[in-house]
């Protein structure tokens, strides 16, 4: 196998080669540090490589496994982090130069879990600054390019995280979502991205940006791999006060189960409003798919849904504002432009805003808890267009001049304002070449759910084998 | 418009004990029309099903 075909594995195909002594977590991490050495220069996914750790790590793993010490799955598979997870002795950065210096003295919870499962950590990834941006623009570190076209957004805020998954410089890795930022980079790269539900997946040891909707998960290039990832660091942590003491099930367990007899939610509201011509098509396409493979279709009301930017923004902004507030006032200047603007307008919020957006946020929550009595999973598009060109603000949808960063977050949004686990899945391409996302999303804590219908759908459908022309 | 909102910003900011600069209060000035979207967004909101246990009367609901 080339450098570029080892690099370009799933991790159940990767795995199954480690643990069957094929293929050595020393040739899988050398591949894709070969990558990221080709190719990081034109896309700037990462904002720290950790050669030496992981080409060290990745010799204990081959010696563990040598000594039939296997761990499991993620055994000797190279993963990156978002920059926002803690990570022991290496530089922690948020993607910006407040934290530039930053090095934590120890790991995030998660961290430590996946150090825990075997995988090899590569290095930490570009992001928007402090997570509050949906483009990947990165003022201290560069922007990051899409490898589907590298003059389109990578998607954000976990923007390093797509770029390097899909340019198969790392066979996994983990990103936060506070309002899409795992689905929207997930969906414009062509690859998996999974919300799991609020309190499933510890926080500790991630820098905050709004405590209510933040989330960790995993970004992977196949469902199945993202319930690999999501096993690794699901379950209850004490030191995060939001981490929800509930069971961990074996995400792998039923995914091949597929999605017959399924009642699949459509909602009539909003999500499928101002659509690009060709993401419209795309999901006609997915659901039809779906229906094919057994699913009952189901038209589910979700009336709230357009209080959702309202509700996701009165909250979100007050809150970061509250955590950067101390920061802003000494060291403002070290803040990219766009991210400054936006933290400081968080303390023109009234408090009276800030309760009357978590009262409309119960409305939503009850509009889900209604349609998810009917229905197993809702599934909607991830985003209404596929990657913009780097540096627009608008584009045009159905002809109407749209705002990028709302567009992006707008189908996303929902789902941590409810807390509920939400995946994007690729249900296509566009005429140029941009892969476009289906978003599934699901009752509490039925990741489970969300990931069955996501493996049943790629099952049939087949665009996660895709990879980037020229990233191949 | 744009005077109300630069010298909204100057108040709510001196409130705060800041004294921002010409150019901050240009910048800040200008994401006041999307605060005053969310809030007109939230006023329109129906609440009345938001807290069952609002010591508040329900309104009576208009036909629909």
């Amino acid at each position: 196998m080339t450098a570029t075909e080892t690099a370009n594995l799933t991790i159940i195909e990767a795995a199954d080669l480690v643990r069957k002594r094929k293929l050595s977590p020393i040739e899988l991490t050398e591949a894709c540090l070969e990558r990221i050495a080709a190719l990081d220069g034109r896309l700037r996914a990462f904002i720290t490589v950790t050669r030496e750790d992981a080409l060290a790590g990745a010799q204990q793993a081959a010696a563990a496994i040598a000594r039939g010490n296997y761990k499991g799955p993620l055994h000797g598979i190279p993963i990156a982090l978002k920059d926002l997870f803690d990570t022991s002795g290496v530089r922690t950065t948020a993607g910006s130069k407040v934290l530039g210096e930053r090095v934590p003295a120890a790991d995030a919870t998660v961290t430590e879990r996946l150090k825990a499962a075997g995988a090899i950590m590569l290095g930490k990834l570009n992001m928007h600054e402090f997570a509050f941006g949906a483009t990947g623009v990165n003022h201290h570190y560069g922007g990051t390019h899409n490898p589907w076209a590298t003059d389109r957004m990578s998607g954000g805020s976990s923007s390093g995280s797509g770029a390097a998954l899909a340019a198969g410089m790392a066979l996994g890795a983990l990103g936060t979502d506070t309002g899409g930022s795992i689905r929207i980079p997930a969906g414009l790269c062509g690859l998996v991205g999974l919300k799991p539900t609020y309190g499933r997946v510890s926080r500790h040891g991630v820098v905050p940006l709004c405590w209510s909707l933040d989330h960790v998960g995993p970004l992977a290039r196949t469902a199945a791999d993202a319930a690999i990832i999501l096993q690794a660091i699901a379950g209850h942590d004490p030191k995060d006060p939001a981490s929800a003491n509930e069971p961990v099930p074996e995400f792998s367990a039923g995914i091949g189960q597929g999605v017959r007899g399924l009642a699949l939610g459509v909602p009539r509201e909003f999500f499928f409003d101002r659509l690009d011509t060709e993401v419209r098509a795309a999901m006609e396409g997915a659901l039809k798919a779906l229906e094919g493979l057994g699913a009952r279709l189901v038209p589910v009301s979700l009336p709230h849904s357009r209080h959702v930017p309202a509700v996701s923004f009165g909250i979100q902004a007050p809150e970061a504002f509250a955590y950067h507030e101390k920061t802003l006032r000494t060291r403002a200047h070290e803040y990219g432009p766009d991210v400054r603007t936006r933290l400081e307008s968080g303390r023109y919020f009234p408090a009276a805003l800030y309760l009357k957006a978590q009262r409309a946020r119960r409305l939503l929550m009850e509009d889900y808890r209604k349609a998810f009595g009917t229905v197993e999973v809702i599934v909607t598009p991830t985003t209404p267009i596929a990657a913009p060109p780097v540096g627009v603000s608008t584009v045009t949808a159905e002809g109407r001049t749209i705002d990028v960063r709302g567009a992006l977050t707008r189908f996303a949004r929902a789902f941590n304002a409810t807390g509920l686990p939400a995946a994007t899945v690729p249900c296509g391409f566009t005429a140029d070449g941009l892969p476009i996302g289906l978003q599934v999303a699901g009752r509490p804590f039925d990741e489970a759910m969300v990931l069955r219908v996501a493996h049943a759908y790629e099952q049939v459908a087949g665009w996660t084998q895709r990879r980037p022309p020229g990233f191949d | 418009m744009q005077d109300d909102a630069r010298e909204t910003v100057r108040r709510t900011s001196a409130l705060a004990g800041l004294s921002l600069t010409e150019e901050r209060l240009a910048a800040l000035a200008a994401t006041l029309p999307f605060v005053q979207v969310i809030v007109s967004a939230l006023a329109a909101v129906d609440y009345r099903d938001a807290d069952p246990a609002s010591p508040l009367p329900a309104r009576p609901r208009a036909a629909r």
